[in-house]
């Protein structure tokens, strides 16, 4: 009964405040305030100022902005079109063509980025215009790019993966190698996709460009050459066991800004541009996180979460069951709800109960990502739609329809996820 | 009104010089670590720093619009009822934030008071990193009160956008 009353009485709260238009971080903050004062005798005054103290302190979040900043001077320089001029002749004679250069850019691009919205724009930027002067159809070349932009989650760094590593308490080393096998997958799927829907619409894609010389090239792979070394750089140092997160991502920072200096896009506007965007969405993502702190902190006073954790294992759902029903929460959830605070409603609320039904955290962090990902592209609230539509003009609608698909392949993604848990846990396991 | 946009402003680049601080660190960690030396405390001095950052810049972040809302239950209603529902939006958060940094003032002050110090190589007083906290949710809140008084009059609130990325995702 007592549980029955405090969800309904955090439900009602969340949904009035977030309905109202009030900011995620502050309606967390109240939800945890009403919490504190209805469910428990707990001074809430001293625990605030705590919360606020610990959570903004912290070690391991430094990585956040560090990974942020690194995003948005890439996003300043040329690498886009690097990308899609060394790419293009190595996937140009697939079918489906060009089209991959949207899977393959935007997994490249999220090696060395953290957040979906920076990957899709950085390569929509320049093939959605390329692909549309050849020719490609719209729902080719849109569909594919906002559904390869949300491995910008996955595909490690991944500043979700940071929120939730911090949130649940999870080392974000493991998250970010868990994310490597499943984010490859994803770019299989997507390419597969693309390749069936051009043999079965040959009418989108047109005749391949005219060969290119084997010397033009090779010339033309060398441009990936600065990115792949960041990425080796990046990834390769946590894989190694050599650095900590943070740690890697101002190695990251240092090699954005060398690749800015030799692209000659390192001016000092472009500097302070960078930082000041990476300052702001950090204090953004920052609002958020303190704000499901303290509300996490408020349900570990009220007892709520074991409460729920004992109702999920007596129900007798078994994981295959909670986790499907999870799946059918998030995805109506994240039509309203941005992807980070998804992530930190469920590890205030939900993962204790998961973790109870013996869910691998890392694992279930991995599957969390996968769901965002759905989140970026579902109407009327999706960052990628957002993007896109920034891009092309196109209402969220039209682009949503071209869309589709892509959500779809995540859906499989997550039964294969769930179906061989290993996809995420081998390499783990592997390094550790 | 023009006097806070500027202080905000101001707080948002102290804000970005301290993450910028945070890299500066990091690197010359992990530099001075390959010569056999290594900085005292500075793990501390990295989660203060950016402690710092996200307090300080949470006023300019809002100004800027950046921090996230549903706005899309909002856009359903009529004009008018929508601008009513921003207001007691901007107000509920004005009050909110108001109890938050009078909190953590309070929080504060008890490390001024007790002379708390940090743990590490280099004991510092903690409430030397900790004002920026209690400045910047402080200013929060005066800027969550200066976008209700400007939507009550029918100012514009936000700054128009730049060329930046949106969000964090």
């Amino acid at each position: 009964m007592d549980l029955l009353l405090q969800s309904g009485v955090l439900i009602f709260t969340l949904f009035v405040l977030l309905g109202l238009g009030v900011w995620v971080g502050v309606a967390l903050m109240a939800s945890g305030v009403v919490i504190f004062t209805v469910f428990t005798s707990t001074p809430v005054e001293a625990i605030l100022g705590t919360v606020m103290w610990v959570h903004s302190a912290s070690w391991t979040l430094t990585a956040l902005p560090l990974f942020i900043w690194m995003g948005e001077i890439l996003y300043r320089t040329r690498l886009a079109e690097n990308l899609f001029s060394g790419l293009a002749p190595l996937v140009g004679r697939l079918p489906g063509g060009l089209a991959h250069v949207n899977v393959v850019g935007c997994g490249i691009f999220a090696a060395v980025s953290g957040s979906s919205a920076a990957t899709t724009a950085t390569v929509g930027r320049i093939s959605l215009p390329e692909l549309k002067s050849r020719g490609y159809a719209e729902r080719l070349a849109i569909g594919s790019l906002a559904g390869s932009g949300t491995l910008g989650l996955l595909i490690p760094p991944s500043i979700v993966m940071i929120v939730y590593g911090v949130a649940a308490q999870v080392s974000i080393n493991r998250l970010f190698i868990a994310g490597v096998v499943p984010g490859l997958m994803l770019m299989a799927l997507f390419s597969t996709y693309i390749a069936i829907w051009s043999k079965m619409n040959p009418s989108g894609v047109p005749a391949p460009d005219p060969r290119i010389p084997m010397g033009e090239r090779l010339r033309r792979l060398r441009m990936l050459f600065p990115v792949v070394g960041l990425i080796i750089g990046v990834i390769g140092s946590i894989y190694a066991g050599v650095a900590t997160a943070t740690e890697a991502a101002a190695i990251g920072v240092l090699g954005a800004l060398v690749i800015a200096a030799f692209g000659g896009s390192l001016s000092i506007q472009n500097l302070i541009a960078s930082l000041m965007g990476a300052t702001r969405t950090s204090a953004m993502i920052g609002l958020i996180l303190l704000g499901a702190a303290f509300l996490t902190s408020a349900m570990s006073f009220s007892g709520l979460p074991s409460d729920l954790a004992e109702l999920i294992s007596a129900s007798g759902l078994g994981t295959t069951g909670l986790i499907a029903v999870l799946t059918v929460f998030f995805v109506l959830l994240g039509c309203f709800l941005d992807g980070i605070s998804i992530v930190v409603l469920t590890t205030s609320v939900v993962l204790p109960a998961v973790i109870a039904v013996g869910i691998d955290p890392i694992w279930f962090g991995t599957y969390l990502i996968i769901v965002v990902e759905m989140a970026q592209i579902t109407p009327p609230l999706g960052f990628n739609l957002f993007v896109i539509q920034n891009l092309t003009g196109k209402s969220i609608f039209e682009i949503t329809r071209m869309v589709v698909p892509y959500f779809m392949i995540l859906v499989l993604a997550v039964i294969l996820l769930t179906a061989f848990p290993q996809i995420a846990t081998w390499l783990v396991e592997q390094t550790y | 009104m023009l006097l806070t946009r500027h202080i905000l402003n101001f707080c948002g680049s102290l804000a970005a010089l301290s993450l910028a601080g945070i890299g500066v660190l990091i690197l010359s960690q992990i530099g001075l670590r390959l010569l056999g030396s290594q900085i005292p405390s500075a793990d501390d001095f990295a989660a203060w720093a950016l402690s710092a950052s996200i307090f300080l810049a949470l006023p300019a972040t809002l100004i800027h619009g950046d921090h996230i809302r549903v706005t899309s239950l909002c856009q359903l209603l009529p004009p008018k009822i929508a601008h009513i529902a921003d207001i007691v939006a901007a107000g509920f958060a004005t009050v909110m934030m108001g109890w938050v940094a009078w909190a953590i003032f309070g929080y504060v002050s008890e490390s001024w008071t007790y002379h708390e110090l940090s743990q590490g190589v280099i004991a510092v007083p903690l409430w030397i990193p900790q004002s920026a906290m209690a400045l910047g949710s402080a200013l929060f809140a005066v800027a969550f009160a200066e976008r209700t008084g400007r939507l009550i009059f029918g100012l514009p609130v936000e700054l128009e956008k730049t060329d930046t990325l949106s969000g964090g995702e």
